[in-house]
């Protein structure tokens, strides 16, 4: 387990890791994410032992590891860029770690072998890295970490230098490794979509500060604030008010959970577009409007709809029918039809944050 | 929350060590520099302003070495005589530098040839200064080879007399000498003009001669003047061409400093006369290094 | 507007492909004349030294008097040539040895670590590049004179490897830059100390720009003047021993010296080519 106590980086007056409490459950597959420069890196970093902290500690499993270099640390890292000696073989890539710790050649070199088999490269050991693929290196890069058998493994964004195709099939890649090796992972992203579809839990980061940390499912459907919100999942907001009767926004009003956001005072409220209805005309207990324009995505369309001075998104699931004729037009009258427990509160409407 | 409670004594001397051995790297460097480059610097102020007595340099502390240099016209003399050759030096490899590091960038297509024409240029480095000069000075003398290459070939009744033991020859030998210094940066700085933009120009109807003067010359320039600072500096400070190949009108102000070291034996006035030099030079280098950075913002 | 601007240029474009080829020629000639006179002037007093060394004439005029390899045989029994040529050995050694323990860890320092002074250091170790040999040579005559040092073979080792420093610093420093920091991050982080990340990881990545500014400044010391000129005491290195001679005349003997050391340089040069040749891949 590893437990993060008030840990804090600053370069001189820039704040880059704010204050972060965190613990990791052993064998967890935890995953920080914001946009760049919300000090997820750092966070990362620190762990590893690459950046000093200026406060607080770092402890694994109980043991103080704050003022450890890297090289003492039971943790491993798969960099950005891989980071692969460029002057050795892929075998002596992957032997390196078990070899400056004094094992014997022929056993480094056979422990070497079998994290190799692990990520499916056993017949590369002999290759230089500059004859291996993307994917490949990025495999002898996880071999290479997880041959000294760490307790944590940390992941600096290690798809992002592959192209789309590639890392679909690494994030399969990484999920069986994961299982199979049964380490603790953390893994560093700036793609929600990546941290959604591999982590056990996500922590999301903005301003060296952890805004929420949650299950996937959980942070797409309970989003602490408007900006894990934006920045998870795609949100439509808009700004209303609770009143005795329900949530009443652009003039009109619709049912919604009473306890939903206090009452008498202006609010933003969102909900996902995927997750309400569209329909033709005006219905009761829905967001008239008027359609404004039509995305097509192919699996989807996202329908644009001006409601009194707002403008909300929708996402409609392309059928065969609705590819036909369930679209709507352009400037035809419809109604989003939003279920109450859909709907998300996200405090005053001064915070314009997202 | 920790509001910036002190660290425990013990974290901080762990902190402290390990600081402390990344720095061990650093200090036999940082020692040799403090002590053969800052100090000796530090010595030579020192004897700047103490007293000749011959044969003897003896401690005092007064500017008069220095009011000699700033007014006994000898010395200005020298000293403009040493800018004029330097700066005629610099000209002259420039106009041979510039065009062949040209020629090397943009007319040789293959990379093999380019390496092989670069390394022709860069590879007289490598041979001994000293002899580079000296063969200049058996090729130009009254019974040198060029006078009795052109006797025996009818040219001339009369060896030429006016070939060695003047400016023009320290030109030619320091130019020779130095040449190097002036197309590497060049080379490198028009190396690095992305051929997307000659094209670009071309396409934007720009002759050869507009686009070299709109879009090459401007960009080579950060290379131009580095080359130009180094050639010029090191001719500036050069004392074994000129007692080669320059006469008694040749001497320049390093041959003055190391007579003042030598058969002069007047270490203060030396010492003041280098380091005359050296502001100089200090001088000349970082505003050199200020244009040039000017010059690179275009590029980025 | 746009549009009818594209189309009026693509005729002067054209017209000037087709010039630029009917004057290939021409062009192609002016170059490669101007391109040979450079290379001429470079090369020519070179060739005139080597093949003067093989005059059998005492004077160095032409035309050449015929084939000896006389100037040659009397150097192998120069004595005083001799010792000089072992005297630079020595210090040529000494020096590079010198200037590559500190000038890697300089270069080291200026590239990964942020310390005090950095500004200051980095100046200092860098002036002699540009700076006449004359400086270094005296302001380190004027603190050896105050410590009392005396002059020997040793004060000239310390001079070259201060001024050849600069040498090793850049190419090292320029090196580094370009080696992902990562590297060493990764080897610390699979559990290598300092001192194995830089014999395992560093070094191997550097090895080019070790080897090729050793090499550099192998020559460089192996051919110093103005730093020994101030430097040396009774012992002569070798172009001291040249110089002393030219001074006094000129002969073929030194033109034969010459020749030697232009072989010696050559067989550097191709050296320092063949050994710094990237392998495929490897970015060092």
């Amino acid at each position: 387990m590893i437990e993060l106590t008030g840990l804090t980086k600053r370069f001189g007056e820039v704040v880059g890791v704010d204050c972060v409490d965190l613990r990791v459950e052993e064998g967890a597959f935890v995953t920080l994410l914001g946009p760049s420069g919300c000090g997820k890196s750092t966070l990362l970093r620190m762990i590893g032992g690459f950046e000093e902290p200026t406060e607080g500690t770092i402890s694994i499993d109980g043991r103080d590891v704050t003022d450890l270099p890297p090289n003492r640390r039971p943790v491993n890292m798969v960099f950005q860029d891989y980071a692969l000696f460029p002057h050795m073989s892929v075998g002596r890539n992957v032997a390196y770690g078990l070899k400056v710790s004094g094992m014997a050649r022929s056993e480094a070199a056979a422990e070497a072998r079998k994290a190799l088999d692990m990520v499916g490269l056993a017949d590369r050991a002999e290759a230089m890295p500059h004859q291996l693929s993307g994917g490949q290196r990025q495999r002898v890069a996880l071999a290479r970490a997880i041959v000294r058998h760490p307790k944590v493994l940390l992941l600096d964004e290690p798809l992002s230098a592959l192209d789309a195709n590639l890392r679909e099939q690494m994030q399969v890649e990484l999920r069986r490794l994961h299982r199979l090796v049964g380490l603790t992972f953390i893994m560093v992203t700036h793609d929600q979509s990546e941290a959604l579809a591999m982590s056990d839990r996500i922590v999301v980061m903005r301003d060296g500060r952890v805004v929420q940390q949650a299950a996937p499912s959980e942070l797409y459907d309970k989003p602490a604030d408007a900006y894990v919100a934006g920045f998870v999942g795609t949100t439509s907001f808009f700004e209303g008010e609770m009143t005795r009767t329900g949530l009443r926004a652009f003039g009109q009003t619709i049912r919604a959970p009473k306890d939903l956001a206090p009452h008498g005072r202006p609010a933003r409220f969102g909900y996902r577009p995927e997750k309400v209805e569209l329909r033709q005309g005006h219905v009761a207990d829905g967001l008239t409007g008027h359609v404004d324009e039509l995305l097509y995505r192919g699996d989807a369309v996202r329908v644009f709809v001006n409601v009194g001075d707002g403008r909300l998104a929708v996402d409609l699931q392309v059928t065969d029918r609705a590819a036909t004729d369930g679209l709507p037009r352009p400037d035809e009258a419809v109604t989003i039809v939003i279920p109450p427990a859909r709907l998300m509160a996200f405090g005053p409407a001064a915070d314009k944050a997202a | 929350m920790s509001l910036a409670e002190p660290l425990p004594e013990a974290r901080l001397r762990a902190r402290r060590w390990t600081a402390m051995r990344r720095y061990l790297v650093l200090s036999p460097p940082l020692l040799w520099t403090v002590v053969f480059m800052f100090v000796p610097y530090l010595t030579l102020v020192v004897y700047s302003v103490w007293r000749a007595e011959f044969p003897l340099a003896v401690p005092d502390f007064q500017f008069g070495n220095y009011v000699t240099i700033f007014t006994d016209p000898q010395y200005r003399n020298v000293f403009l005589r040493t800018l004029k050759i330097a700066s005629l030096v610099s000209l002259c490899a420039l106009l041979l530098a510039f065009p062949y590091a040209y020629f090397l960038v943009f007319r040789v297509r293959s990379p093999g040839w380019r390496l092989a024409l670069y390394m022709a240029v860069v590879a007289p480095l490598w041979v001994s200064y000293l002899l580079r000069a000296y063969t200049w000075k058996t090729i130009l003398g009254t019974n040198g080879i060029l006078n009795s290459f052109l006797i025996s070939a009818g040219l001339i009744d009369e060896p030429l007399t006016v070939l060695l033991y003047n400016q023009a020859a320290m030109v030619l030998t320091l130019t020779y000498v130095f040449i190097p210094f002036m197309v590497m940066p060049i080379y490198a700085a028009l190396e690095k003009i992305p051929p997307s933009l000659h094209e670009a120009s071309a396409d934007l109807g720009e002759g050869h001669l507009s686009t070299f003067f709109k879009v090459t010359l401007p960009l080579a320039m950060p290379g131009v003047i580095a080359g130009f600072t180094m050639t010029f500096c090191l001719s500036f400070g050069d004392f074994i061409a000129p007692m080669l190949v320059g006469g008694p009108d040749g001497q320049m102000i390093a041959g003055v400093i190391a007579t003042q070291f030598g058969a002069a034996l007047n270490w203060p006035l030396g010492s003041a006369l280098a380091l005359t030099m050296l502001v100089f030079i200090l001088v000349l280098i970082s505003a050199s290094d200020r244009l040039e950075r000017v010059g690179q913002g275009r590029l980025a | 507007m746009t549009v009818v601007q594209e189309q009026v240029d693509i005729v002067p474009v054209r017209a000037k492909g087709r010039r630029r080829s009917r004057n290939g020629l021409g062009a192609r000639l002016a170059w490669g004349g101007a391109i040979a006179a450079i290379l001429a002037f470079l090369y020519l007093p070179i060739a005139v030294l080597v093949l003067f060394s093989f005059n059998s004439g005492r004077l160095l005029s032409w035309p050449i008097q015929g084939f000896t390899l006389d100037w040659y045989r009397k150097l192998a029994s120069n004595e005083q040539l001799i010792e000089a040529a072992w005297n630079s050995l020595y210090v040529a050694t000494c020096s590079t040895a010198l200037t590559l323990i500190i000038g890697v860890p300089a270069a080291l320092a200026l590239d990964r670590l942020s310390f005090p002074g950095k500004g200051l250091f980095r100046k200092l170790v860098l002036l002699p590049i540009a700076l006449p040999g004359i400086i270094t040579g005296i302001s380190m005559l004027t603190l050896f004179r105050l410590m009392g040092a005396n002059l020997s073979l040793t004060t000239v080792i310390i001079g070259h490897a201060t001024a050849l420093l600069a040498v090793v610093v850049t190419q090292v420093y320029a090196r580094l830059q370009r080696l992902p920091r990562s590297y060493e991050e990764a080897s610390a982080d699979l559990g290598a100390s300092g001192l194995q990340t830089f014999f395992f990881v560093t070094l191997p990545n550097i090895r080019t720009a070790v080897i090729g500014s050793g090499l550099l400044s192998f020559t460089l010391s192996f051919d110093e003047i103005p730093v020994t000129f101030f430097l040396t005491g009774r012992d002569n290195t070798l172009p001291m021993y040249i110089w002393s001679t030219m001074r006094r005349g000129l002969t073929p003997e030194i033109n034969a010296v010459g020749a030697l050391i232009v072989l010696a340089s050559a067989v550097l040069v191709v050296l320092s080519v063949l050994l710094l040749r990237d392998k495929p891949g490897g970015r060092a």
